[in-house]
Formats: C-alpha cells, structure tokens, sequence
C-alpha cells in the first residue's frame, strides 16, 4: 500500500509529523470541511471516492513539502468541475469564487481558479503545456505541479485503470500511459520536483505491467465522476430540469456537426468504392 | 501512516496480493457496489468517510485472512445501523434484510444481521468466558467487531470522538484482545493492546470545529439534492406515533399513579 493519506485523518497525521504549524494544518482542516459539502457522494468510476482522490492530491503535495495554500487547493482542485455548490451550472462563476475565497481565502482560491483554466484533457493540449512549460510563471508552475499530483493519485494505485471495465480499455489505457507517462516525468523534472517524477515513472510501469481482473472492476458505465445520491434523497426538481435542458440543447448543438461527420463518412466510403470499381 | 486499506482499490489490491480467488473479489466488489449506495454522503464525527471506515474494517478481517463472505460483511457491517435503504426505517427490517441477501447471499446477510444484533454487555461476556464455545458464525461476527474497533483506533479516529465514547473504544479494545488471543489469533491481539495503549497518550493534530453532536455518523447532502416526500412524510409520521404513544401511556400512568397514591 503507498503512503499517500486516503483520508483526511491520515492527512492531518501526515501534516503533523511533516512538520507543518498549527496554524497550517488549520487551514487545510478548515478547507477540508469546506470540501465535504461539495464533493460528498461522489465517486470516480473506479468506485474511490471523490474526497479520497482529492486528499490523496493534497498528501502529495504536502510530502513535497510545498507551500500550505498549494496543498489547501489540491485539496479542493476539482471544486469548479465537480463541486456541488447547488445549481445546475458547471464550471467557474463570480458567485462560486466568492464562496470559495470566503471559505479557503484569496491565495488558495487563485490556485484552484487557475488549476480549472490550465489547458489539459487531450494529448495536444498536454503537449502545449509541456512546450511552453519554461514561459509559465511561479504561480502557474505550482498549479502545474498540482496538476501532476492530480495525474499520479490517478495512476499510482492503479485507480484509473480500474476505471476500465474490459481488458481491451485496460490495454488502450496502459498504452496510453506508455507515450503520456514519460511526458508528465519530464515536466515533474522541469519543475525541479524530481522526487515526483520518479513516483510517475514508477506509477506508470506498474500500470504498464499489471494485468486487473476485470471482475474487481465497478459495474458503471460513467466516464468521469458521478454522484451516488443517498436513497432517501433526489436531485431538486429545478436542477434536474436546468440539466436535461442544458444537455438536450447540447445535442441539438451537436447534432449538425455529427450529421455531417456521417455524410462525410459516407462520402468517403461511396468514392472508395467507386475508385476500387474503376480500378477493377 | 498505518497499513490497512481505506479505498474501495488499496482493498481489491490487497485482495489480490492476498490470493483471493476471482470468485471471492467478485463478491466483495458486490458488497462495495452495495456499500457505495447505503453509505454515500454519509461522514464520521471525525470528517471521515464512512465507506473509508468500512473498507478498513473488511481489509483487517482480510489481513486475518478470513473467508470472502465475512470480508464483504465487513464492507455492510452497519448496513442496518446506518445504511440509507430509503425506506424511511431504521433496523434489520425484512425488505432490507431481503435485499441484502438477494445480492450478497445468505451467509452475509446472517454475519451483517447478527452484527447489528450485537449488545456488548450481554454478548461478550459469555465470549470473554467461553470463547471455545462459539459457533463458526458467532466468531465471525465477534472478529468483524474488533476489525471495526481497530479501525477506529489505528488511525486516530476516535480521538475525534467525545470522550466517554473515545474511553469506551479503548476499554472495550482491551477487553477485545484478550479474546482475539484466546480465539488464537496473537498477532491480532498484540495490534488492538498496542492501539490501545498508543491512543491513551494520542493527541489530535488540529482543534476541533465548534461543539457538534461527535457521537454518531452524519449524512452531508449534496446542496442539488433534497430529501424524498415519502420519506420525509413516513419520518414526520413516526415522529407524530411516538408522540401520541408517549402521550397516551402517561395519561394511562397518571390515573393509576393517583390511585396508588390515594
């Protein structure tokens, strides 16, 4: 087992003998009440629960021993993609800035603000990072920091390739690791943090060399995080309505451009097979 | 930082490691799936999550190396306590105890009823007395409770506690290893005096928020969510029940009282 606190006892434990102050640690316990509100009931599709990735974020952030408002946002990274601040509105708002600097402060609010608008999520986006990794500034080095804690929580108990929930989405995913992995290492490296950058060279082989039964693998088809509402509970009737409505205009959105992907296709297909008959 | 799991994956890992067949990791993730719906949103007094709690009760009774079905009753050991089945009920009741066992099979089920039919006074004192007398189910039960004790305690967990019920966890740890080591488990025995005895001079690493009730679990729900009507009207009507029966057998008191006093 890693010695990354899961929880947020092992966390304050962890702060405590890592020699962080009293006023520190209260920060963090203060941000870490801050934190169950809003991610509470959420799983990642793994089965963790959400608090658990997000303390694990922060326990390594604080075992690099950086500064405490850089382990108070980790601990709360995701508060603007996932967090249920009650509405139906994903993403960052004046109003939800306000409610998380009231809480956590200016500094640690910056830190996650920032985390939510680095670029990330596809290979080029990650690519543009790395290439432009010497223009960032101080802070947006440390954010890209958090951003690399956050990508070995992921991998380093193996949770994202339990995630999968075939040996084929398993083998895409270890290939996936094999090209992205030494990409994270070199950034980790870049930023000075090598004592990371060998954890994901780590995380990553093993990723690369474990073979999952896929019957320990969660029986969900989500993507990403996903709330588990408490039986006794239900969405509100308005947020329900504002999120059916929100998708559904999504797909109306999507669907000319789906439409013609198809046509296209077809196109495709069509001169194929016509070049093959004349050349035939 | 100590070594029992507290993730649904540090779990299935040490399964693993442990040489659990695929047939015994199919039924504790079963369990998990099932846990995942009974204790969402539901936290310790000490912000811990409950699921984390009982992961790591289910991953010491792995590290005992106990069968399968008693480390998924591990996983549902409260289910009855604190398990959100929403029914608006509380206790064993016979849908609950079907559903339990229509997913899980009988023998959890039986671990996961006895467990909540636990009262320490009156069942560990015959336990502490004749241990070689307990039934194979009885020891499983009485093994889930000392994993669910030690996990309290490894951790720190029930410093966050008040401190009569704090007391009362290391009493009973006590009390706990001194059967485990009758029952033949030394090493298991040696971690509960030890965690014991490492939580007599334990001390918090941060202050505790303002005086809240730090005896039970609570469930934090999310702010998008509200409770169901159903439920919300068959919890009014249980309270509205037990008013009336409560009103109803003093006025029965009274008269007799007044006839015994004239």
């Amino acid at each position: 087992m890693h010695a990354y606190a899961q929880t947020n006892i092992q966390l304050f434990n962890q702060l405590q003998s890592e020699g962080y102050s009293e006023e520190e640690r209260e920060l963090v316990h203060r941000t870490y009440e801050f934190a169950m509100p809003l991610f509470t009931g959420l799983f990642l599709p793994s089965g963790k629960g959400f608090i658990d990735h997000l303390v694990g974020t922060a326990s390594i952030l604080a075992s690099l021993h950086t500064r405490i408002e850089i382990v108070a946002a980790g601990l709360i990274h995701a508060a603007y993609l996932h967090g249920d601040f009650g509405g139906a509105t994903k993403g960052v708002s004046d109003a939800k800035r306000k409610k998380v600097r009231d809480a956590v402060g200016e500094k640690v609010e910056d830190y996650v603000n920032r985390y939510d608008r680095l670029p990330w999520g596809t290979r080029e986006a990650i690519q543009t990072v790395d290439d432009h990794l010497a223009d960032l500034g101080p802070i947006d080095r440390q954010v890209l920091l958090m951003r690399l804690a956050n990508e070995l929580e992921h991998e380093l108990d193996l949770g994202n390739l339990y995630g999968n929930k075939s040996e084929i989405e398993q083998k895409t995913h270890q290939r996936h690791m094999e090209s992205y992995g030494p990409m994270l290492v070199s950034m980790a490296k870049r930023l000075g943090a090598f004592r990371l950058a060998t954890e994901i060279a780590t995380a990553s082989k093993n990723v690369a060399s474990t073979r999952l039964p896929v019957v320990a693998c969660i029986g969900t088809k989500h993507r990403g995080a996903y709330l588990v509402t408490p039986a006794s509970y239900r969405q509100r009737l308005w947020v329900t309505f504002c999120t059916k409505a929100r998708d559904s205009f999504q797909l109306c959105l999507e669907a000319p451009q789906g439409m013609h992907q198809k046509v296209s296709r077809v196109q495709h297909l069509f001169r194929t097979a016509f070049h093959r008959t004349g050349k035939a | 930082m100590h070594s029992c799991a507290q993730t649904n994956i540090q779990l299935f890992n040490q399964l693993r490691q442990d040489a659990y067949s695929d047939g015994d990791l199919k039924l504790v993730r079963h369990a998990y799936e099932l846990a995942m719906v009974l204790f969402s949103g539901r936290f310790q007094p000490s912000g811990k999550c409950f699921i984390a709690h009982v992961i790591g009760t289910a991953s010491i009774l792995a590290w005992l190396r106990l069968p399968a079905p008693v480390v998924a009753a591990g996983l549902l050991h409260n289910a009855y306590g604190n398990g959100d089945f929403g029914d608006g009920r509380k206790g064993p009741t016979r849908s609950r105890r079907r559903r339990i066992r229509e997913s899980l099979g009988p023998e959890v089920e039986t671990y996961v009823a006895k467990f909540s039919a636990l009262y320490w006074e009156r069942d560990i004192r015959s336990a502490r007395h004749n241990p070689d007398m307990l039934s194979s189910i009885d020891r499983a039960v009485f093994l889930i409770l000392f994993a669910d004790h030690l996990e309290h305690l490894v951790d720190y967990d029930v410093l966050y506690y008040e401190e009569r019920n704090a007391r009362g966890y290391i009493d009973h740890s006590i009390i706990a290893a001194e059967i485990v080591a009758k029952l033949g488990l030394p090493e298991f025995a040696i971690k509960l005096k030890e965690t014991a005895r490492e939580m007599q001079c334990g001390e918090l690493p941060v202050k505790l928020p303002e005086p809240r009730d730090r005896n039970g679990s609570v469930v934090i729900v999310p702010e998008s969510c509200r409770k169901r009507l159903f439920v919300r009207l068959r919890e009014n009507l249980i309270v509205a029940a037990t008013k009336i029966q409560r009103k109803f057998r003093s006025v029965i008191k009274s008269p007799t009282e007044t006839y015994a006093r004239s």
